[in-house]
């Protein structure tokens, strides 16, 4: 039987346990105005994983700052609290899906893709000059992450959709929407909110395939979908999409992006890629 | 010729405009360098700048793309561009970008 | 600024005293954030932007442990970003040293590119360096220097988002700032060039006014360049004419008479024309008869109505003033022309003049003159532009009856510029009328009659001084003065005028040619003026074919007496004359 609701499929399936409860208190210790650094690198400090990945992530290539961080503190004085707060959520959620069958989903795969997008998304929203660049980065990793409760949750309906999409030339997200009834987006979407992240996120994720219907956040739910499209165009992982999915040419008039820059900040993710991929990937033992 | 940085010094002359990473101008093509804009491009963290070259043989000859091998690449691409405008501006930079890219790989 | 402790610190007991605290911290920090930029800098780039960045860097200073901040701005030209503001002052060396540290170490690049306040270790001293960035979403537009004592401060993020509050309110402020300069600048430049656009504009119409100048000067010299040959045509024609001739060679010369004054009159439609476009026609106001003058256009043009066997009648109503002011010549100007006119369009039936008084206010005795004639007549749609220049009923009229088809834009001109009013009315195939109205003003004192030439003089006696270097006009000139029954001398030009007022005196009047070779009229007048005593107060008239005002205005102006006008017309010359010489003796 075919659950009917995405909620269905999100009860249960995943064991946040203390990822939640760090997220909580760094929510709680941000809010409060009087905070400081330090208050925060207190809370991160407690996961000495995460502390090791968010050291690797801000003295990587990709943020280039001139010399080594070595404290979180130091850390969130440079790269700023809201964006290392965004890094830590994004990395530590990611990490929660380690029961996904291999036969169904390369993980490995799955995560190349999202830190394409997240890259692509970060360099869009720098083109902007948007302010913390960071939740768009995140916003990218964790916009396919519906797809890895379809894979653990029901993986023959998954099978059947992903198959399905390699026979027709449909883009899976529309696939899926027949087999389920709903697509990955509205999944992500669900477990994002019941995790209580940050809207924009719930957003990005729910409406990353038509991002005209992003009510509250147009412009990074357009960010997110032409940074999928990108992803999915460069194929350095891939989610299960085996095409370039469809493209929202009103989605690209929103966010003002030159035609002619596409090449170079493509490159620039290319160099950036692989120093994401082993920060954030690499076992924190 | 791209410089690093670290290498530039006075007297060099700008082989092409320098622009910040959202494309202010900075410094015109053919600016001879001083001291003041090596700094200058300290500032807005410039890594590498493009640099005239006086002997034109120190040019690394761009190699000339191969017609056969773009249309392979582009075959070879195009099957999962079907669900997109490849009319489109982007798309056709995006497309543009992931063949040289597929050639890039076939030189490897 | 209340010291600050991290919530961590904070006791359950302390909990509501801290929120309190934390609350009226809050507040109080807006109100700081809030006052950046509230006044407007005034018009001046520099100060109001100076005001804004120490605004700026004294409320980060309230919420914020430092002690000392400059402010540095972006200047592309000098490929730099020069300090602009620092507090305090004497520091300013110390903060582009620290300033230029952070450059070298990669940071201040860091800053420039992020939106929140970059912590790091003092490069220069002990203490912490607070970088930046002032920007808006267009780019950066400087950067953010504060000191910080302590090595490893506690700054609260929330300070950190008021400083990045602060700053980008600032940078707004610099960026409209900018703009505004921008768009004053753009003003001026409109300004300028509004300006530079007037002075084209006031050169074009200078050279314009230059032109019609020129132009009307060129006519000047074309009138005279034909007038005084055509003097000469006419001039022998009617001394022909005055010998015994055969029928036929009476009518040959007849015919040469007639095209000459033809050809005299377009040229004079085009003179008056000009005049009348370029503004420099006047008309005289001076007293007239206007019975003998009416009747004297009538008699001249009897024998052409003659010719076509069409009847030329006039009638003056009882109660027509006689004497009245204004320009005699103008009116006969005008009055020939209507009344040539409907001879011309009449191929049979008659011209009827009919001249009468209507009322008019105290003073003014407006008089009506129709000219009515039983011609070809005119369509509305001809009518309507029977006064507009350049235009006959239709193109075949010019091949039919011929003519400039400037006379009725003149006529209209004339009479309007004599204070009169000129209207037509018509019916095709059964004639036209056309009326003329002058407000006419009535000489008001005494003894007006001695003014005004109420008859031709025939005869005139005395000694004139002739000086005409055109030998044709020599001979026509001394053929009609010798007519009226005086006695001529010629001079060829004004040396032998003075020469031959020493040597051929006295004399009664001098007929003075304006231009002349050697010395001209002008010249000679003066002579005559300004030298011997004999001859000093002798009456001068003019003889020119510039027929501008502005000659006229010359002629007196160089002390000359009258004026006649070239071709010189024998009525014109005993009238003129008629003036300036002793009455002929009784008998």
């Amino acid at each position: 039987m075919t659950p009917r609701r995405p909620e269905d499929l999100i009860r249960g399936a995943v064991e946040v346990g203390t990822i939640q409860g760090m997220y909580d208190r760094l929510v709680q210790v941000i809010d409060h105005p009087l905070s400081s650094a330090s208050d925060v690198g207190r809370v991160i400090a407690e996961d000495p994983g995460l502390t090791a990945r968010l050291l690797r992530l801000v003295n990587s290539p990709i943020y280039g700052f001139p010399t080594r961080i070595a404290t979180v503190t130091q850390a969130i004085s440079i790269v700023g609290m809201a964006q290392l707060r965004d890094l830590a959520i994004g990395t530590s959620f990611m990490r929660l899906f380690s029961n996904v069958p291999a036969d169904l989903a390369d993980m490995n795969s799955f995560w190349r893709h999202s830190i394409t997008c997240g890259l692509i998304a970060r360099q869009l929203a720098a083109g902007r000059r948007e302010a913390n660049l960071e939740r768009y980065f995140i916003a990218g990793l964790l916009h396919d992450i519906g797809r890895l409760i379809f894979y653990t949750r029901a993986p023959m309906e998954a099978a059947t959709a992903l198959l399905d999409a390699a026979r027709t030339n449909e883009p899976l997200f529309q696939v899926e929407r027949r087999v389920f009834g709903f697509h990955h987006g509205s999944v992500g979407a669900a477990l994002l909110e019941q995790w209580r992240l940050p809207s924009v996120l719930v957003e990005t994720a729910a409406w990353h395939h038509t991002p005209a219907m992003a009510s509250r956040f147009p412009i990074e739910a357009a960010i997110i979908h032409v940074a999928d499209v990108f992803a999915n165009a460069l194929a350095f992982g891939s989610s299960g999409e085996h095409l370039v999915p469809t493209f929202d040419a009103a989605a690209w008039e929103l966010i003002q992006f030159s035609p002619e820059a596409v090449s170079p900040m493509l490159r620039q993710v290319e160099v950036q890629f692989e120093h994401a991929v082993n920060a954030i990937m690499e076992s924190d033992a | 010729m791209q410089v690093s940085i670290e290498q530039l010094r006075p007297d060099l002359v700008l082989g092409a405009d320098l622009s910040d990473a959202s494309g202010r101008l900075l410094l015109p093509t053919g600016t001879v360098l001083t001291e003041k804009h090596i700094r200058y491009c300290q500032m807005w963290g410039i890594a590498a700048v493009d640099i005239q070259v006086d002997d034109p043989t120190a040019v690394t000859a761009e190699q000339p793309i191969d017609p056969e091998a773009w249309a392979a690449a582009e075959a070879a691409v195009a099957p999962r561009f079907v669900l997109v405008d490849r009319q489109h501006p982007a798309i056709a930079a995006l497309f543009a970008h992931c063949v040289a890219a597929a050639i890039g790989q076939n030189r490897v | 600024m209340a010291p600050l402790t991290g919530i961590d610190r904070v006791t359950a007991a302390a909990a509501s005293e801290a929120a309190r605290t934390m609350n009226r911290w809050l507040l109080d920090a807006l109100d700081h954030v809030a006052s950046v930029g509230v006044t407007q800098p005034d018009d001046d780039d520099d100060s109001g932007r100076t005001a804004v960045l120490g605004q700026a860097g004294s409320v980060i200073k309230r919420i914020c442990p430092i002690d000392g901040g400059a402010f540095f701005l972006l200047d592309p030209s000098a490929v730099d970003f020069p300090i602009v503001w620092c507090d305090p002052p004497e520091l300013a060396e110390a903060f582009q040293e620290e300033l230029n540290e952070q450059i070298a170490d990669g940071v201040f690049a860091w800053a420039l590119q992020t939106s929140h306040p970059i912590l790091v270790p003092r490069k220069r001293g002990t203490g912490t360096a607070m970088l930046h960035a002032l920007a808006t979403r267009n780019g950066p537009l400087g950067m953010y220097l504060g000191t910080i004592p302590e090595r490893a401060p506690f700054i609260p993020h929330g300070c950190q988002k008021l400083v990045t509050i602060v700053l980008t309110t600032c940078a707004t402020h610099l960026r409209s700032e900018e703009l505004r300069a921008e768009l004053r600048q753009t003003n001026r430049g409109l300004e300028a060039a509004i300006e530079e656009r007037t002075t084209e504009l006031r050169l074009a119409r200078d050279a314009a006014f230059k032109a019609a100048q020129v132009k009307s000067e060129f006519l000047a010299n074309m009138s005279h360049e034909i007038r005084t040959p055509m003097n000469a045509v006419l001039g022998t024609v009617a001394m022909l004419m005055d010998t015994e001739l055969q029928t036929e060679q009476r009518s040959l010369a007849e015919t040469i008479e007639r095209s000459g004054r033809d050809l005299l009159t377009i040229i004079n439609d085009i003179l008056d024309f000009s005049k009348l476009e370029a503004g420099k026609l006047r008309v005289e106001s001076i007293p007239f008869d206007l019975h003998d003058t009416i009747e004297n256009v009538i008699s001249l043009l009897n024998a052409k109505a003659e010719a076509k066997q069409i009847r030329l009648r006039m009638k003056i109503a009882e109660g027509t003033p006689r004497e009245v002011i204004g320009d005699s010549g103008r009116l006969r100007q005008v009055l020939t022309n209507l009344i040539d006119n409907a001879i011309k369009f009449t191929l049979e039936g008659f011209v009827m003049v009919h001249v009468s008084p209507k009322p008019g206010p105290p003073g003014v005795h407006p008089v009506t003159i129709t000219v009515r004639d039983s011609g070809i007549g005119m369509t509305p749609a001809q009518l309507d532009n029977v006064f507009e220049k350049f235009t006959q009923a239709d193109t075949s009229t010019t091949r039919r009856f011929g003519g400039t088809g400037l006379g009725l834009t003149i006529c209209r001109q004339l009479t309007e510029l004599m204070g009169g009013a000129i209207s037509a009315t018509s019916e095709i195939g059964a004639g036209s009328t056309f009326t003329l109205t002058f407000p006419f003003k009535t000489p008001d004192t005494a003894g007006p009659a001695a003014a005004v030439a109420t008859t031709l003089p025939t005869r005139l006696s005395g000694r004139v001084l002739l000086a005409e270097d055109y030998p044709a006009n020599q001979k026509i000139a001394r053929w009609m003065l010798e007519r009226l029954g005086l006695h001529v001398t010629i001079a060829q030009d004004g040396k032998e005028v003075l020469a031959k007022l020493a040597s051929d005196g006295p004399f009664d009047v001098i007929l003075m040619d304006c231009q002349m070779p050697e010395m001209d009229g002008y010249e000679a007048t003066k002579a005559i003026r300004t030298g011997n005593e004999t001859v000093a107060q002798l009456p001068i008239i003019a003889m020119t074919a510039a027929a501008l005002a502005s000659d006229r205005d010359r002629c007196l102006a160089s002390g000359m007496n009258d004026y006649i006008s070239k071709p010189v017309q024998q009525g014109d010359l005993a009238r003129t004359l008629a003036r300036w010489l002793p009455s002929p003796a009784a008998g």
